[in-house]
């Protein structure tokens, strides 16, 4: 799993903050993420994670400090660069009216095809993978208004894989599904972020979750990153308390064995 | 459909001939085919003894211009704004009377035939005197320049005697009014036919501003108290609702001209006619004002 | 910052009310202290004038403006839909066809039963309205579309019934305009009675009406007797704004803006928006008609109180809707059922090819003469070709211009309701036509088609403007909408008011007309037409794309705002040149892609060739009927549009609603 940009930073933040009608909602934050690893996102309520996330996905520009993504300075990348690049998920996403789950997915190809190019066989290999990989086939021709909200969640995974990136950002994307399917969709990135060695970081408010999916945690509270690191050690009474200000603790997981966090 | 085998008998007839000799053909003859999209060319042109081939809001005319009478043989081409250019074709006329109201439609119509634009109402020009040019006119177009000179001569004579039998008889201003509903009118100003009218007649028209042409702006009704003194002239359409409502309104009846029994409900008459509705007009006036009694309303 | 927005939103109501008081000191001051000395009976007059006219204008304005406030809040609360009023139920123009049908047939009923057909009329219109979008549970946005759909027809009925009787459409815009002069106590006292008893039944239905604001079940699970306090209320409703409508005309506007109005200064409770909502109709009502006098030389008033107050409410409503955050509305998000989608879509074009190939080939040999109806061949038909394939052609491009720019707004502002008409675009391509007309003197045609594009593009542009602001969700661009169109026809209706030669022309185009179409017209138009549209398939991918939503738009890479511009410069030129030629009141933008929605062409180009093609037969079948159904007289083609196509597409709205459950 060794590519020319291995050694570029994925994301190199420095200094960056962001306020909305003189508020603050992040200030200060230096922070780097390597290509290839799994970041889970947590923090309480305004905290500024989904913030965080949107700047990474160049939704908002930052009001102050700088973002690079492998190398670059955000703002000087091509629209369609970027898209080559960094696959976004919001933490809504809207209804697909009257698009089919293939036709959905291939949206995904456009940074690649953009508005007058061909969709050629590439991409349609690209689309078929993309729709394999997330379980989707039996779908494939379905309106994606008439799936459920696990399997819409999926669709959207698909479009972002068939946009082919070095990294994936998701923002919640469990937060309106049943445990089961929180699960499986988690598994699914982890599983295919492995395979095809693609980073990503994914905002989630179950701490437990984050530390089972993710590669490293980063903790966020007021705007400000206060705690970074391996789930192992994010998963300490003192730090989860730090980070919700709240009396915890963890427990270790029946099977295996694993920090569990818990209110006391 | 009745017209077919005529149409294109003519048709042939006109290839063959050429089109420049129609209308030298036409002239020997009097029957010369003239169609009218404005009302006031269809009454003039009527007024000279031509009967069009087609015109437009026959319904509507026949109702609220009463004369010159229109005879059934001319076709109706629908409306003045929008007329239909198929029936238009179908009558084949080989002159078309329009004015600058419609001057949007006149690319279409040379389609048809030769136009003819009979200007009557400008802004800020008092109309009677384009009305008899577009008489004289029209006779020129016709070849009944004598007829034209007779009809301008005829209604400036006859107005001139009916102002003479007023004069003495009526004192006080002239007011010439429309009613939208109850509580609206227009009056008719001096660049209006009806103003000019009742200057001719040598009566003072107690609406003293300009109107603009279509005197489209609503009065309400209290409107009419700042003349205390005139004479009302009500020109219909009067619907009958109208009536209903003056009836019940009491600023109405407390007008000075409806309590002292001033007002006149006249006859329909063109509101924006030619020669022809000039004269039916001052007719019209001349009466009611000479009635006894003025009646309240029909 | 929320108390001192508090603050400034009380002293704009204030400032607004001292304004419409000083008015109305001025109206009266001038009959109750005349300048200089009268003879005693003018001094009467005066006297008479102020209290038989002065005051009960007055009086008129505040009890009809509140009486639609009233109707348009207990409308919006019981269809939990911030966009119903009397106007875009048709109540208004329900009232004014059975009035003018009253006028026409049976006049002598009119004499004693003025209030009761108007009534008859409003509980029509808003009675087929819910007829046909009962099975939809009365979803906002179908309610919209048939309200509009109904309003519209109506309104072109009694146009047309006037045209057709040879009365010229003047009158319908100078009385029929919503006129508050008064001379006597009558309609006040009328519109007050029936004010005090809808003000009586809607406090005693606060809780139910409370209720009824939630959604059908949890309503039901408290108890309400849920269609007898619905039906209850909207007929109250309807009984208000018809009473308003047979005693002073057609007031647009007033039912909408007062709700909306009261929402946005802080009306939060039930009980808040009953006060507020009447109060503030009453307000604007009364204001405008203060302006409307302060503006009336010696020679009349210039504007109909009832299209001015379009012209005070419009930017009023515009200037607050981006201003308030709070501001959502329950359920306008709820979209159209999933549709069908055709396995062969192609075969479906191919149908509507077939179809429009019909429906040209109906309008070119089919016609009435004065002998009925013909079918014409041979030299005959030549001679008819002259007229008759000008019009067909330049329906045709017009219908499928209006079809494609309707496509495109509802894709890029993820809006199904969104079409030119809606939006305001063909007003705004009117008002930039009467300003070629007055500003250049006989403007050719290039000045005119481009006025009419820079009014379109403009109007357009505020439009998107507005919805680009964070939080503006479709139903504040469609408030923002129907505002502009509102204030473009009140532009409009003042300008026709003038009488003057533009102002016949402009009411030509406004009513809708392809008779002046040469051979001229037909090649430009049809020209104008393939060189736009043949730009709609590189457009493919992004109208693919942007319905999604700007986020997902920005995540694949699309520049989102370069887009935006190229489609709205796109739709509005499409717009300006179909309005030109068909005027700016057909609907066919709004119809057309919902039509080829709903038969089942999914994809933007499938969708977009399918629209066009029946835009383009709809308004070729329309323009035909215009045409022969009243010969020689030819009536407006909007009406044709709304009636084939209307209930159609209502029909196919509980249609496919009823196959997804």
């Amino acid at each position: 799993m060794t590519s020319p940009d291995q050694t570029q930073p994925l994301y190199d933040l420095d200094g960056v903050s962001f306020s909305v009608a003189g508020r603050a909602i992040l200030s200060g934050l230096s922070l780097r993420l390597d290509p290839g690893r799994i970041y889970g996102l947590v923090g309480p309520n305004g905290s500024g994670k989904s913030t965080l996330i949107r700047l990474l996905a160049r939704q908002q520009p930052p009001s102050g400090g700088a973002i690079r993504c492998l190398g670059t300075d955000l703002a000087r990348i091509g629209d369609r660069d970027f898209a080559r690049s960094v696959a976004y998920m919001p933490q809504f996403t809207p209804p697909a009216e009257g698009m089919t789950v293939r036709e959905l997915v291939a949206l995904g190809r456009f940074p690649w095809h953009g508005a007058l190019g061909r969709f050629g066989a590439e991409d349609a290999a690209k689309v078929a993978e993309a729709i394999a990989e997330t379980h989707l086939d039996a779908f494939a021709d379905r309106l994606v208004d008439s799936l459920s909200g696990g399997e819409r969640q999926r669709v959207w995974l698909a479009m972002m894989l068939a946009q082919d990136t070095r990294c994936l950002l998701l923002d919640e994307p469990t937060s309106a599904l049943d445990i089961a399917s929180q699960v499986e969709l988690l598994g699914l990135v982890r599983r295919l972020s492995r395979a095809r060695g693609i980073g990503a970081v994914i905002v989630l408010h179950d701490i437990n979750m984050a530390a089972s999916v993710c590669d490293e945690i980063l903790a966020m509270r007021n705007g400000a990153l206060i705690a970074q690191g391996t789930p192992d050690a994010i998963m300490t009474g003192e730090t989860l308390g730090a980070i919700y200000r709240l009396a915890m603790t963890t427990v270790p997981h029946p099977v295996t064995g694993k920090p569990i966090g818990c209110v006391l | 459909m009745t017209g077919r085998a005529t149409i294109t008998r003519r048709r042939v007839l006109g290839l063959a001939a050429g089109s420049a000799l129609l209308p030298r053909l036409g002239r020997a003859e009097s029957g010369r085919r003239v169609a009218a999209i404005d009302w006031a060319g269809l009454e003039t042109a009527l007024a000279l003894g031509i009967v069009p081939v087609a015109a437009t809001e026959l319904i509507q005319f026949r109702k609220t211009v009463v004369e010159p009478e229109v005879p059934d043989s001319v076709i109706d081409l629908g409306l003045r704004g929008s007329p239909n250019y198929e029936a238009l074709t179908l009558a084949e006329p080989d002159l078309i009377l329009t004015s600058n109201y419609y001057e949007g439609q006149r690319a279409s119509l040379e389609r048809v035939a030769d136009t003819l634009s009979l200007p009557i109402y400008r802004p800020g020009v008092p109309p009677y005197r384009l009305a008899a040019e577009a008489a004289l006119t029209l006779g020129r177009a016709l070849d009944r320049e004598a007829e034209a000179r007779a009809v301008v001569a005829g209604a400036g004579a006859e107005i001139a005697r009916l102002g003479e039998s007023l004069s003495g008889a009526v004192r006080r201003p002239v007011l010439a009014i429309n009613f939208g509903d109850a509580r609206h009118v227009r009056a008719f100003g001096d660049d209006s036919m009806f103003g000019a009218v009742l200057q001719r007649l040598g009566l003072r028209n107690a609406w003293a501003s300009q109107s603009s042409y279509s005197a489209a702006a609503p009065l309400g009704i209290e409107a009419l108290a700042r003349m205390p003194d005139a004479i009302a002239i009500v020109v219909p359409p009067l619907p009958s609702d109208v009536v209903r409502g003056l009836d019940d309104s009491a600023l109405w009846q407390a007008l000075p001209m409806v309590r002292e029994k001033r007002v006149s409900v006249i006859e329909p008459v063109n509101h924006f006619g030619g020669l022809p509705a000039a004269l039916r007009f001052a007719r019209l006036v001349t009466a009611a004002l000479l009635r006894p009694e003025s009646v309240r309303h029909g | 910052m929320a108390e001192r927005v508090g603050v400034n939103r009380i002293l704009l109501w204030s400032g607004l009310a001292l304004a419409a008081a000083l008015l109305s000191i001025r109206q009266i001051a001038g009959h109750a202290a005349p300048a200089i000395p009268l003879p005693p009976d003018v001094a009467a007059l005066d006297g008479v004038i102020l209290y038989h006219s002065v005051l009960p204008r007055i009086a008129v304005a505040l009890v009809a403006g509140a009486a639609l406030g009233l109707s348009g809040l207990l409308l919006q609360r019981v269809l939990r839909n911030p966009l119903a009023e009397p106007s875009t139920l048709g109540v208004s123009a329900g009232a004014q066809l059975a009035l003018t049908l009253g006028m026409l047939y049976a006049p002598a009923l009119m004499d004693h039963a003025r209030e009761g057909m108007a009534l008859a009329g409003g509980l029509a219109a808003v009675g087929l309205i819910l007829a046909m979008t009962w099975r939809r549970g009365l979803e906002p946005v179908a309610v919209v579309l048939a309200g509009m759909m109904v309003a519209l027809t109506a309104t072109m009925g009694s146009a047309a019934l006037i045209l057709a009787n040879g009365e010229y459409l003047f009158s319908i815009f100078l009385w029929g305009g919503g006129a508050l002069a008064q001379q006597s106590w009558g309609p006040t006292l009328t519109i007050a009675l029936r004010l005090l008893i809808g003000a009586g039944a809607a406090f005693l239905l606060m809780r139910p009406l409370a209720i009824l604001g939630l959604d059908d079940a949890s309503a039901r699970s408290l108890g309400v007797a849920l269609n007898a306090t619905r039906f209850g209320v909207i007929g109250v409703a309807v009984w208000l704004a018809a009473s308003v409508t047979a005693e002073v005309g057609v007031i647009g506007f007033v039912g909408l803006a007062a709700p909306a109005l009261a929402h946005l200064s802080g009306a939060r409770t039930q009980g808040q928006r009953l006060v507020a909502a009447p109060l503030i109709g009453a307000l604007l009502l009364w204001l405008t008609d203060g302006l409307v006098q302060l503006l009336a030389g010696v020679d009349g008033e210039r504007v109909p109180t009832g299209a001015a107050t379009a012209l005070l409410g419009g930017p009023l409503l515009l200037w607050l809707l981006p201003r308030l955050r709070m501001f959502e509305w329950p359920s306008l998000n709820s979209r159209p059922a999933p549709s069908r989608r055709s396995p062969h879509p192609y075969r479906l074009i191919a149908l509507f090819a077939v179809l429009g190939a019909v429906a040209v080939g109906l309008a070119l040999t089919v016609g009435t003469g004065p002998g009925g109806w013909t079918l014409s061949t041979g030299p005959l038909l030549d001679t008819l070709l002259g007229w008759r394939g000008p019009r067909v052609a330049v329906a045709a491009a017009a219908g499928a211009m209006l079809a494609a720019a309707g496509m495109l707004l509802q894709r890029v502002t993820a809006n199904p309701l969104a079409s030119p008409e809606i939006l305001g675009v063909g007003t705004g391509a009117g008002v930039g036509l009467t300003a070629a007309l007055f500003l250049v003197t006989a403007p050719g045609f290039g000045v005119q088609l481009a006025a009419s594009a820079a009014g379109a593009v403009l109007t357009l542009a505020a439009m998107l403007a507005l919805s680009l602001r964070a939080g503006f969700g479709p139903e504040r661009l469609l408030l923002a909408g129907i505002a502009m169109s509102a204030l473009c026809s009140a532009v409009l209706t003042a300008v026709i008011a003038t009488g003057s030669p533009q102002a016949f022309a402009l009411l030509r185009w406004l009513s809708g007309s392809t008779n002046e179409a040469g051979p001229g017209d037909a090649w430009f138009c049809i020209g104008v037409a393939m060189l736009l549209l043949a730009t709609l398939p590189l457009t493919a991918k992004w109208l693919e794309i942007l319905p999604l939503g700007d986020v997902t738009a920005r995540a694949v890479g699309l520049p989102v705002r370069r887009c935006r511009v190229l489609l709205v410069l796109l739709a509005g030129l499409l717009t300006a040149a179909a309005a030109l030629f068909v005027g700016p009141l057909s609907f066919i933008g709004l119809i057309a892609p919902h039509l080829a929605r709903l038969a089942g062409l999914g994809r933007p180009l499938q969708q977009g060739i399918g629209a066009v093609l029946i835009g383009a037969g709809l308004m070729v079948v329309s323009d035909w009927l215009a045409r022969t159904v009243a010969f020689p007289y030819q009536l407006p083609l909007g009406l044709f549009a709304a009636l084939l196509a209307g209930p159609y597409l209502v029909w196919l709205l509980g249609r496919s609603e009823a196959r997804s459950r």
